[in-house]
This record gives C-alpha cells, structure tokens and sequence, in this order.
C-alpha cells in the first residue's frame, strides 16, 4: 500500500485514539469528584481536602483535562486506586494472560471457519447443512451460555475438564472453545456468503472456459478473490474478540485482561478503565490499519492505486 | 416469483378461472375473493416469514415474548422477586403434575423460574427495542446529515463513529456502570448514544449514493427545500437496510444486557434478569442445572428468533432479487 495512504490512516487513527481518551476521562469526571466516590466518606473532610489537593482535583476541568493528556502521551495513566501497581503495567500484563487464550482461538477459528465455509459454499449437501446448522447455534448461543453449556457438560457431568482457573493444557480447552464459538459462525458464514458471490463472477467461468483444473480454478481464482474482504473484517473484529474474552474470563475465572476490567468497573477504578479502553482503541485501530495493509498485499490493484 | 400474475388469476386449485366465465356477478365476486386470498397467500412477506417453518417459529417466539412484555402484569401470579425459601430447589415439572406450581421450578430461595423468565424477557426487549430504536433514530440523523453535507461536520460525525465502532460498547457499559452505577435507565441511554455509529455509516453511505441520481436533481430543480428532498426522496431508499440492521442490533444488544447482568454490573438485584438468573445458576449446576438452562434457552431462542427474522427480511426486501 503506498505510504501515503497508510499516512493518512495512521493519522486518522491517532484522531480517534484522541477523541477516545478525551471521551473516557469526560464520562469518569462526569459523575463528580472521584476522591468523594472513593473514600465514601470514611475519612475526614481534611484528608479529602488533602488528596484532592495532591491529585490535583481542585484545579480546574480544563488544566485536569491537559494534565491527564500530558501523562497519557507519556504513557502513564496514574496508579490503580485498588492495588496501587501502575495501571498502564497491570493492563500489559493481564492482557499477556489474555492473549493466551485469544491467540489460539483465532488462529483456530481461521483453521476451521474458512475451510468449511469455502466447502459448504463449493459443494452443497451433507458438510455445508452441518456448517449452516452448526454458524447458527454458535450465532445465537451467548459466549456466557456456551461456556457454562460446557462447564454443566464437560466438567460437572463428565467430569473430564477442569472449569476453571488457570493451569496446564487441559485449562485451555473449555476457554478457547468457548471463545471460538461466535467467531467460528460469523467467518464460516461470511466465507459461505463470500465464496458463492465469488463463484458466480465472469473470471471464474473465463478460468473453467480455458480449461483450467477445477482444484486450480478454486484456489487461485475463487479462494484469493474471498479472502480478502474477509481480512478487513477480521482486523476490524479485534475489538469484538476482547468483548467476548470479557464475557469468557468471567465464565473461567480466567485472570486475564477482562477479570481485570471487570474488578476495575466494579471498583471505580478509573486509572485501570482508562488504560484499559486506551488499550482496547488502540488494539482495535492497529488491527484495522494491518488489515489494510495486508490487503494491499494480496491484491496488487489497490497497492498501485494508493 | 409465487405471485406471478397466472398464479393470481387462476389460484391454487386452477378453478378460479372457469368460476368467472359463467359471467354471473357471484361468480366473479367468489373469483374476485379467492384472489384476494391468493395475493395475500402469495404476498412476498407471506412467502418469506409464514410460509417458511424456521422463520414462522421465530415469529410465534417473538410475538410469544413480546406479548409477554405487554400483557406480563396482567397474567403473571406469582410475584417474581419475592422469596419463598420454604420451596427453594423445587425441580420443573412441565406442568406434568396437577398440583404444579412451579413449571419450570424454582431457584435458591424459591422464586418461579418460569415467571422470572418472563420478566426477564420484558427488561431484555424493552432494552433491545428501545435502544435499538433510540440508536437508530440518532444515527439515520447524524448519518444522513454527513452524507449530505460533506464538510467538517460530516468528517467529525463519521470519525466519531469510528471511534464507537472501535470501542466495544460492553467496554464502554462497564466503564459507564462504574461511573453511574447499575440501572436500566443509564443502559438505555447508553445504548442510544453508543450504538448509532453503525446507523451512520448505513445512513451516510447510500445517502452519498442516492443524493446525485436524477429523481434528487429533479426534485432540486422544482424547489423542494433541502430537508423535504432527504426526508422525501432520500430516505425511503434507506428504510430496507435500516430495517434489517435494527433487527440484528436489538439482538446484539439484548445479548449484551444479558452480558452485562451476567458480570453483575446490568440490571441491578432482585430485578429479574436473563443473565443474571444464569449468573446465580452457574453455582447449582451439579444439582438444580435448570436454573442456568433456562435462561440460557430463553436467551439463545430470542436471538436465534430474531437473527432469522433479520435474515429472512434481508431476503425478502432485498431489491436485488426484484429487478
């Protein structure tokens, strides 16, 4: 992709990263002075004078508001009011713990989601009806249902799996399966959708006309062609994916980001939920922007057209 | 096409046709009558919703919580949110035994599954209704607005909707429950003013599409003033996919209700709730698993229900298959 596009993309980005920031320290304000909301008054009116003071609560909105952007470009979101470690290395190391759950189930969900819908989309019958069937419970079954689905069967009826915490391999199975779930309909379906529009395009029958192998037809010209508006949706999905992992985390006790953001909302802890949503934005913004990129990789007319 | 006019002529038992050549007034009337069923029967949302099985059962589950919504106070007889510890733990019974009470038993401290089920529903499609409607309404405004006037209004209206696209709103509800603390009323309102981004994108881009075509042009040059053109002639042309998409978001958010009750920070106790009734199930699963299951089934069946409402209204009105 040439480089001024990706320019002007990252800039965007740096906007909405900005407009982001600025939106969740006006709502965490909006609600009133957060050293009241933490104390509740279990202190003396002079102590919370006094951490007014030293937070700097006293001045006013707009200088808190340049101060806080201050520190956020330097890349220091103040400490969490719970535990007092740096929110900004909290939020990196529960989302490491995150991350191991999210990697594999995305990395599965390409394995299963697009062979299968590219089968059910190529040739109809007995494994498209089991794709179909299969995007359409895991679409309408909540990611929190799945998983205690799972728990009441594979841990509590049969006993094979254990439920929760984290641990060796066997921990990982029940998370990621769950976090696959919703994905794995929406790609499986998205690929149907897209590999049966692709089949019906004109190249396709010029490649059949001049006798090319069907497998060959298939990969080179029906498969490329619908991977890529699949790409831009995965990138734009990331946020979605630590949506779920929200949900998931909880069902498994999972210590992860999302058991993170939870205590945090839970607690008032504004520093935490700042770094988060920061976090969040910027993940979601980084993935779209290499999904860009990547498309520009695979299809050479938008790299040359810029 | 099932109404294609030798379809509606003749109807489906052939006979209409040679009813209307006796040539007597009854006659036609009887023919006239059956062909009014016929465009009825053939009626392309006929076809599309009660013709088709799946999309017929998800309407009966819709129309079957809905009802439930609006008529709840006036059948339901137990009160949800009173314990009876006395019958705590009571299995379903399916309403197998006579002297049942509790149809879908009962939970810790002895409330109606079933009725909580119900009131349940009602918070959930109040929620995804309104909410969906509320984001609708300010995304098809701010939406239509930047696609009409292409000028830094536009450019702010649609980077803030990036912006709400890229944060998940569940990140967004927890961040707003900690602020405001739970209630039905802050995840209303937030649901309207943090869901519209993908109304305006909708809204933004067909009215950029239909805003140069001749009908615009030609009501431009007759005078019409600029908000009679996009209410008139520029909105209509966004009703089927606005549609389509207000299914689908209701579902999302009635999921994320669900979510949110489900992390405690949704609707608050003892207010009955589909996720948190599956919250407080998931410590009974070795010994009382209808207490999650249930819920859990209410849930999945009301947004499979709505998907493929969605799906097939997708189908159904898309102008594509018509020309």
């Amino acid at each position: 992709m040439a480089g001024a596009v990706l320019a002007r993309r990252a800039i965007q980005a740096v906007i909405v990263l900005f407009l982001l920031v600025s939106t969740l320290f006006f709502v965490s304000r909006m609600s009133g002075d957060p050293v009241v909301m933490l104390t509740e008054g279990a202190i003396d009116p002079e102590d919370v004078e006094a951490l007014r003071e030293a937070y700097g609560f006293n001045d006013p909105i707009v200088v808190q508001y340049v101060r806080f952007l201050g520190e956020i470009s330097r890349g220091d979101f103040g400490d969490s009011v719970r535990t007092f470690q740096p929110a900004r290395d909290l939020v990196i190391q529960r989302i490491q713990v995150s991350l191991q759950l999210v990697i594999p189930a995305k990395i599965l969900v390409i394995a299963t989601a697009l062979p299968l819908g590219a089968v059910a989309a190529v040739k109809r019958g007995a494994i498209g009806a089991f794709a179909m069937i299969m995007a359409v419970i895991f679409q309408s079954v909540p990611s929190f249902f799945l998983g205690v689905l799972y728990i009441f069967l594979f841990g509590v009826t049969l006993g094979w799996l254990p439920v929760f915490g984290t641990g060796g391999f066997e921990h990982f199975i029940l998370p990621v399966a769950t976090l696959m779930g919703y994905p794995l309909a929406r790609y499986t379906r998205l690929m149907r959708a897209q590999v049966s529009e692709t089949l019906t395009q004109e190249y396709v029958r010029t490649a059949r006309a001049k006798g090319l192998a069907e497998t060959k037809v298939i990969r080179k010209h029906v498969m490329r062609n619908s991977l890529l508006p699949i790409i831009t949706v995965m990138g734009v999905d990331i946020g979605t994916l630590v949506g779920s992992a929200i949900i998931v985390e909880a069902v498994f006790a999972w210590p992860g980001f999302g058991t993170l953001v939870v205590e945090a909302a839970k607690t008032r802890d504004y520093p935490v939920i700042q770094a988060a949503g920061f976090t969040i934005g910027l993940l979601v913004l980084t993935g779209s922007l290499v999904a860009d990129f990547a498309y520009g990789l695979i299809d050479p007319r938008i790299r040359r057209k810029g | 096409m099932a109404n294609s006019p030798i379809d509606m002529v003749s109807g489906p038992g052939g006979g209409g046709g040679a009813a209307a050549i006796g040539a007597a007034p009854e006659a036609f009337q009887v023919a006239a009558a059956r062909s009014r069923w016929d465009r009825i029967w053939n009626h392309r949302m006929v076809v599309g919703f009660v013709r088709y099985p799946p999309a017929a059962f998800a309407l009966v589950v819709v129309v079957f919580f809905v009802s439930m919504a609006m008529l709840g106070p006036y059948i339901i007889t137990w009160d949800p949110d009173k314990p009876d510890l006395r019958s705590a733990l009571q299995g379903p019974d399916f309403g197998l035994n006579v002297n049942a009470q509790h149809v879908l038993g009962t939970d810790s401290v002895g409330r109606d599954v079933f009725t909580r089920i119900l009131v349940g529903g009602r918070v959930s499609i109040l929620l995804g209704v309104v909410g969906a409607t509320g984001a609708a309404t300010i995304g098809v405004i701010l939406g239509m607005t930047a696609g009409w006037n292409r000028g830094l209004a536009g450019a702010v209206i649609m980077r803030w909707a990036d912006l709400q696209i890229a944060l998940p709103l569940l990140l967004m509800a927890l961040t707003i429950a900690a602020v405001f603390g739970p209630g039905l009323h802050i995840l209303l309102i937030l649901f309207a003013v943090w869901f519209w981004g993908p109304y305006a994108r909708i809204s933004e881009g067909l009215t950029l599409s239909v805003k140069n075509r001749e009908f615009v042009e030609a009501a431009r040059t007759i005078g019409a003033a600029p908000p009679r053109i996009v209410a008139r002639h520029v909105f209509p042309h966004l009703i089927s996919p606005l549609l389509v998409l207000w299914s689908f978001s209701a579902a999302i958010l009635i999921i994320i209700e669900a979510s949110l009750s489900f992390l405690g920070v949704g609707i608050p106790p003892p207010t009955a709730s589909w996720g948190s009734m599956l919250s407080e199930g998931r410590q009974f699963l070795h010994r009382a698993s209808w207490l999650a299951m249930y819920p859990g089934l209410a849930i999945s069946l009301t947004v499979w229900s709505i998907n493929t409402l969605g799906d097939r209204l997708r189908d159904v009105v898309d102008r594509r298959q018509y020309l």
